[in-house]
């Protein structure tokens, strides 16, 4: 073997070992940063059915329940209906669901589950800016914050409506 | 392959998901998440011999271009031969986990499956007290890895024809920083999905 495949061979593996540590490194001191970023809900606009301005969470002093969601998966719609069977035990708790895709179809989403029924469920767009900010990335995303807007919990994929609701009641 | 399959039936059951979910999901959500499971079952076990085989040729793959550098010349089939034989040890842990769950600790959760590592690092913390992208190179450092890392050294000394100790570097040069590599990976993806 001549000496530059060599050199070629064990140069490749040391880069490509640095730049995964480095890789890594950073991306952990990103994920530290963005823990410490959600353990507080960040206040941001959406876009409500009707197309106005949603600031979320809507008012302050109150627990916060935020399901991001995607109007065709099929979690997502089952989550629909079990916190729609159950919303009147949501109380004073703000619900937002929130969702990337196109207001025609939230809208539909919202009307096929009964969610604009009860006044503490919102369905609004997010921008994908947002949804990078709030580090969503799977669907259903359930995340419930107390008064103080501290994250209480994070729940990925279906959730009952009694578990939300008894980390809710814990943290009233 | 068929112990892997063993181990799924014998430890997993739907009991067990409904303990073990009960505190996030309703029954009809559990239900629903083990139709789902079942429907896609086959590609799990469709998915575990390519996947061994991609094992098998990747570790033959680095020790072979080891050999290469360090000794200018190629041979595969040794090594894979070596990969194959050594994944053996392997087997151990999946042997432990089956008689440790069924017979000794028989109330167990899916997590406790998830999290047992027998003689890992692992196994000397509290799953809780790391992070999570920390558990995954704590159970690579197990003494079955040790023992794997054996297995290839007396193979490739066997099947290739060299002496213990330039076996020992071969596989130290090429399969440890390989193995670094792949570790490193894993835990990115863990920390960006976390």
């Amino acid at each position: 073997v001549s000496r530059a495949v060599r050199y070629g061979v064990v140069g490749g593996l040391m880069a490509l070992l640095v730049g995964l540590g480095w890789a890594f490194n950073s991306e952990l001191r990103q994920s530290r940063a963005r823990k410490q970023h959600l353990a507080r809900l960040p206040s941001f606009v959406a876009r409500g059915l009707d197309g106005s301005s949603l600031r979320v969470p809507a008012t302050t002093g109150r627990p916060v329940v935020i399901i991001y969601f995607e109007p065709d998966c099929d979690h997502c719609q089952r989550q629909a209906s079990e916190v729609s069977r159950h919303a009147d035990e949501f109380g004073r708790t703000q619900v937002f669901w929130l969702s990337k895709d196109s207001l025609p179809a939230l809208r539909g989403f919202a009307q096929q589950y009964g969610l604009l029924r009860f006044p503490a469920m919102r369905v609004a767009q997010i921008r994908p800016a947002v949804a990078v900010t709030m580090h969503f990335f799977s669907v259903p995303d359930l995340r419930v914050y107390n008064a103080d807007k501290q994250l209480v919990c994070r729940y990925k994929g279906e959730t009952s409506a009694a578990a939300l609701l008894k980390q809710l009641y814990g943290s009233l | 392959m068929s112990l892997i399959i063993c181990a799924k039936v014998l430890l997993v059951n739907d009991e067990l998901y409904f303990a073990s979910l009960a505190g996030q999901m309703t029954e009809e959500q559990i239900r629903h998440t083990l139709e789902i499971n079942r429907e896609w079952s086959w590609l799990g076990y469709l998915l575990i011999p390519v996947l061994l085989f991609l094992k098998f040729i990747l570790v033959a793959a680095i020790l072979a271009t080891g050999y290469y550098v360090l000794a200018n010349r190629w041979e595969f089939n040794p090594f894979f031969r070596t990969a194959i034989i050594a994944e053996f040890v392997m087997l151990v842990p999946i042997i432990i986990k089956i008689i440790w769950f069924s017979l000794l600790h028989p109330a167990y959760s899916l997590a406790d499956l998830q999290e047992f590592s027998p003689l890992s690092l692992s196994s000397l913390v509290k799953p809780a007290e790391v992070e999570s992208w920390l558990r995954y190179p704590l159970q690579v450092a197990s003494l079955f890895e040790v023992a794997y890392w054996l297995l290839i050294i007396v193979g490739v000394q066997q099947l290739v024809g060299l002496s213990w100790g330039r076996a020992t570097r071969l596989v130290v040069l090429s399969y440890g920083p390989a193995l670094l590599i792949w570790v490193l990976l894993v835990m990115f993806v863990i920390v960006s999905a976390s």
